[in-house]
């Protein structure tokens, strides 16, 4: 019986080893940063040059303050600016905007969620690492209570014809969007660090879509 | 979760019940993905953990239970991800970021197992086990989480040595061929796993 108690031991021990060194996935912020784009193939964007972008966004959040602080607005919107007038795409002014081949619309979505609860015991079970991982608070590995908040940023980009009217469209009475570009990640303390992940992410929605280039 | 609990908690009592006539074993594993589950996960695997217990049938056999883990990981990317359109002819979607994949494998297996040589010498053995797989395989990109829990079917031929250390407790070094067989649209997993560890009698 005695052999069986230090058995049981070297398996307890063996646990608490491997739950140690359970992988622990993303690290920073910008690793699980995701640019998401899809595109309407019957559309063509060669044959367009001019569009129409709003020196402001929309802001969609469920903060208190309502304030959008994370990142640069102006920013974001040079990024877009910048990344169209290399395929070829021309801004129009406010004053311009019936000239307008097509619309580019901005907007930001921020979710906060707070979470808090109390783990009883060594969190043996893979992947519970990865639920509260995020600028959260861990618990002790013996257990005990834990509280942390963290919040979901999504920048969407959208392109569509402001030509179409709605007696135009098909049954599902939706305006059609050529173009989606979503960007979504955590929401850091830094603006520096989430504007620049936002303009790196706005580089690569135009990079995985080398189909935006105006022949204009 | 329960229902592996139980598995678990029969086959501890099983191999404890066969300590008064057999040895009791715990060990580490490394893991060698093999087939499909390399393409999913490359990586040789540092993180397993075996206990297992095996009773007399006679001086040259034995039969028993055993429970592992392993767990594979692997972390690709950042790179572009084909995704399938929104809707169907509106287009070709792509993702572009990390992702960070999962496997956990628990093998609960019954096991038999036959033996050269004599007690007090070192002993070759070979066996094999045969029972269930709980595969966890997952996958996180971005917010996103994809899960593929599946119990399988699973089997694992064995070959070892046992090498006395004093009395009662041996070393135990050993490559397992561990697999699981396909379940519904998940891929069959399998890799060779090899043990390091000691056995009391």
């Amino acid at each position: 019986m005695y052999t069986f108690f230090k058995s049981s031991l070297l398996i307890i021990l063996a646990l608490f080893a491997l739950a140690g060194c359970y992988p622990k996935g993303p690290e920073y912020y910008s690793d699980i940063d995701l640019t998401i784009t899809d595109y309407d193939m019957n559309y063509d964007f060669g044959a367009q040059r001019q569009y129409y972008m709003a020196d402001t966004i929309a802001f969609s959040t469920n903060i208190e303050d309502n304030e959008l602080d994370e990142i640069s607005v102006a920013k974001l919107l040079e990024a877009i600016e910048r990344n169209m007038e290399m395929r070829g795409y021309e801004r129009l002014t406010n004053s311009e905007i019936y000239k307008a081949d097509f619309v580019l619309t901005v907007s930001v979505i921020a979710t906060q969620n707070v979470q808090a609860g109390f783990v009883p015991f060594p969190p043996y079970y893979p992947g519970w690492g990865w639920d509260i991982g995020w600028g959260g608070y861990y618990p002790p590995y013996w257990g005990g209570y834990y509280a942390y908040s963290y919040t979901k940023g999504s920048v969407i980009i959208n392109w569509w014809d402001p030509q179409i009217k709605p007696s135009d469209l098909s049954s599902k009475k939706q305006q059609p969007i050529h173009w989606l570009a979503a960007l979504n990640g955590l929401v850091s303390d830094s603006k520096n660090s989430n504007t620049t992940r936002v303009e790196n992410g706005i580089d690569q929605a135009f990079k995985q879509s080398p189909y935006i280039k105006s022949t204009l | 979760m329960r229902k592996t609990f139980y598995i678990i908690a029969i086959l501890l009592f099983v191999g404890a019940g066969a300590m008064a006539q057999g040895m009791f074993g715990v060990s580490y594993d490394i893991g060698i993905s093999l087939g499909e589950t390399a393409n999913f996960v490359s990586p040789t695997s540092f993180r397993g953990i075996g206990i297992e217990g095996r009773g007399f049938i006679n001086d040259n056999l034995t039969y028993g239970g055993s429970f592992n883990w392993a767990v594979f990981y692997e972390e690709v990317g950042p790179q572009e991800w084909e995704l399938d359109a929104l809707e169907e002819g509106s287009g070709e979607g792509t993702a572009y970021g990390k992702q960070f994949r999962y496997i956990n494998s628990f093998p609960i297996m019954a096991t038999m197992h036959y033996y050269t040589g004599q007690w007090d010498e070192t002993r070759f053995y070979f066996g094999a086990g045969v029972g269930a797989q709980k595969i966890d395989q997952r996958t996180d990109i971005g917010l996103y989480t994809i899960n593929d829990n599946t119990w399988r079917l699973g089997f694992a031929p064995e070959i070892g040595v046992l090498i006395p250390v004093n009395f009662n407790s041996a070393l135990n070094i050993s490559a397992k061929y561990q697999y699981a067989l396909k379940s519904g649209d998940s891929d069959a997993v399998s890799y060779l796993s090899f043990k390091i560890g000691f056995a009391f009698m």
